[in-house]
């Protein structure tokens, strides 16, 4: 996971993720937004991490994948989803 | 276009059939669409194009967008194929979805049975909710569904009585086939196209007459005298017979159904369920055939085969279900220089319906009595 993000770590996530959607890969495509997101969060960027949470709880709905249920508490709690 | 129906509900020594107009007037081609097809139960697909679980078929019919999925119980429901939000399809391709359905415009999602789980951003970036949209209110629109005889029925106007009330006296008359069913992938569907209105192709399938002249090959087995007609006034026509011979390779035939009567054992049926299904069932398969309506003068004919019994399905039986197969489509392709030529002479100014035989055309002067009744 990236600790930290240069513009080359932002290339390398970006060229990532067109990779992950080419690929119809939504796991890699969930994992990388949820990455981002967090290191958002952690360096104080609200906007942007729920901007991207959202996006990766979009796409882990859209999978199936169990994770969407931690991800939609995660919103709900910062009162960016419904009940 | 007006057309004059007066002399389609007459008696059948005094009658005429459906005017040239029923088949290549464009406005009544639409009218039709709406009072015979989308206010009544019409099959749109069939059971086993959706076999797994979140598998979603969307389907184009007549214009009108259907998503077909079976849900992760099971069932198969059938939706709207449009996002509540700005009306974009849902679906394009068929696919499994394994989570929700996703509009790929700014997507909303929905689970399987159509309700609204997300509107991402629907509050401003990273705002997941907003206290005017209530999702609740918001999931896909429903199309009343049934499945029966691997087809997929669907009433669009949402305006039918009960598929099963309409069709009580199928149901009814069939009972004994009203069972699980066993496909074949790999040699149990085809595809025929027809230059004609589908209503043709419907009144060819429901008479035996026309047997001896366009199917010789059946004069010898299954002669004229050996069939039957079947007519239930304003649900279904067809015909019968009483000398079905199951297909056989070195003595192996296919399983049978379970329970069936001794009527069974030599006997066959054939039903054309209006609008736009026709149904033959045996001792040991049944098929099922949808007329998928492109235009007034263009009919897409969907042919699915089903067995009795799951082994019949497995690949000890493929050379006997090749036989099959090859049976039915021979039989059905042979049907269609009639279906076309019928369809050309509608294209003929002075043909006034034409005359039926008192005897032989019930089944087809039934439906077209059904037709006349829905439309006037």
């Amino acid at each position: 996971m990236i600790t930290s993000y240069s513009n080359d770590d932002l290339d390398i996530a970006n060229f990532e993720l067109q990779k992950a959607f080419s690929e119809n890969d939504l796991e890699t495509v969930v994992n990388i937004y949820r990455s981002k997101a967090e290191f958002d969060l952690k360096a104080g960027d609200e906007k942007s991490a729920y901007f991207l949470m959202t996006q990766a709880y979009i796409y882990a709905l859209e999978g199936g994948f169990s994770v969407a249920k931690e991800l939609k508490k995660i919103l709900i709690l910062a009162g960016r989803e419904a009940l | 276009m007006v057309s004059d129906l007066s002399k389609v509900d007459l008696p059948i020594s005094k009658a005429n059939g459906l005017p040239n107009s029923h088949y290549v007037d464009e406005s009544i081609f639409q009218k039709e669409k709406e009072i015979l097809l989308f206010n009544k139960w019409s099959g749109v697909a069939f059971s086993k194009d959706i076999p797994n679980n979140g598998d979603a078929l969307p389907i184009n019919f007549l214009g009108f967008p259907l998503l077909v999925v079976r849900n992760q119980d099971g069932e198969v429901v059938v939706f709207q194929n449009i996002c509540r939000h700005r009306g974009m399809i849902l679906v394009n391709e068929k696919k499994n979805i394994r989570g929700t359905i996703r509009c790929p415009y700014h997507s909303w999602s929905y689970n399987l049975d159509g309700n609204l789980r997300a509107t991402p951003h629907v509050g401003g970036p990273g705002q997941n909710a907003h206290e005017d949209i209530n999702k609740k209110e918001l999931g896909l629109t429903k199309i009343n569904s049934t499945v029966y005889l691997g087809v997929i029925f669907v009433n669009i106007s949402g305006n039918a009585e009960p598929f099963e009330k309409v069709n009580r006296n199928l149901l009814s008359r069939w009972c004994e086939f009203d069972k699980s069913l066993f496909y074949s992938n790999t040699d149990s569907s085809f595809i025929l196209e027809l230059n004609c209105n589908w209503k043709l192709a419907v009144e060819n399938y429901c008479e035996s007459y026309h047997l001896p002249w366009v199917h010789p090959e059946l004069n010898i087995i299954s002669k004229l005298e050996d069939h039957y007609n079947i007519q239930e006034k304003n649900e279904f026509s067809g015909q019968g017979s009483y000398v079905y011979r199951q297909i056989e390779d070195e003595g192996k035939v296919f399983y049978d159904f379970d329970g069936l009567s001794s009527k069974w054992n030599e006997g066959a049926e054939y039903i054309a369920v209006y609008p736009n299904v026709l149904l033959g069932v045996h001792r040991d398969h049944i098929f099922s055939i949808i007329l998928e309506p492109i235009n007034k003068e263009f009919t897409r004919e969907h042919v699915a085969i089903y067995y009795a019994k799951k082994e019949s399905t497995e690949a000890t039986f493929s050379q006997l279900r090749k036989q099959n197969f090859s049976w039915w489509k021979s039989v059905l392709k042979e049907d269609i220089f009639v279906v076309e030529g019928m369809q050309r002479g509608r294209h003929g100014k002075f043909f006034d319906g034409g005359r039926f035989s008192p005897i032989m055309d019930g089944p087809t002067h039934n439906f077209h009595n059904w037709v006349a009744k829905e439309f006037i």
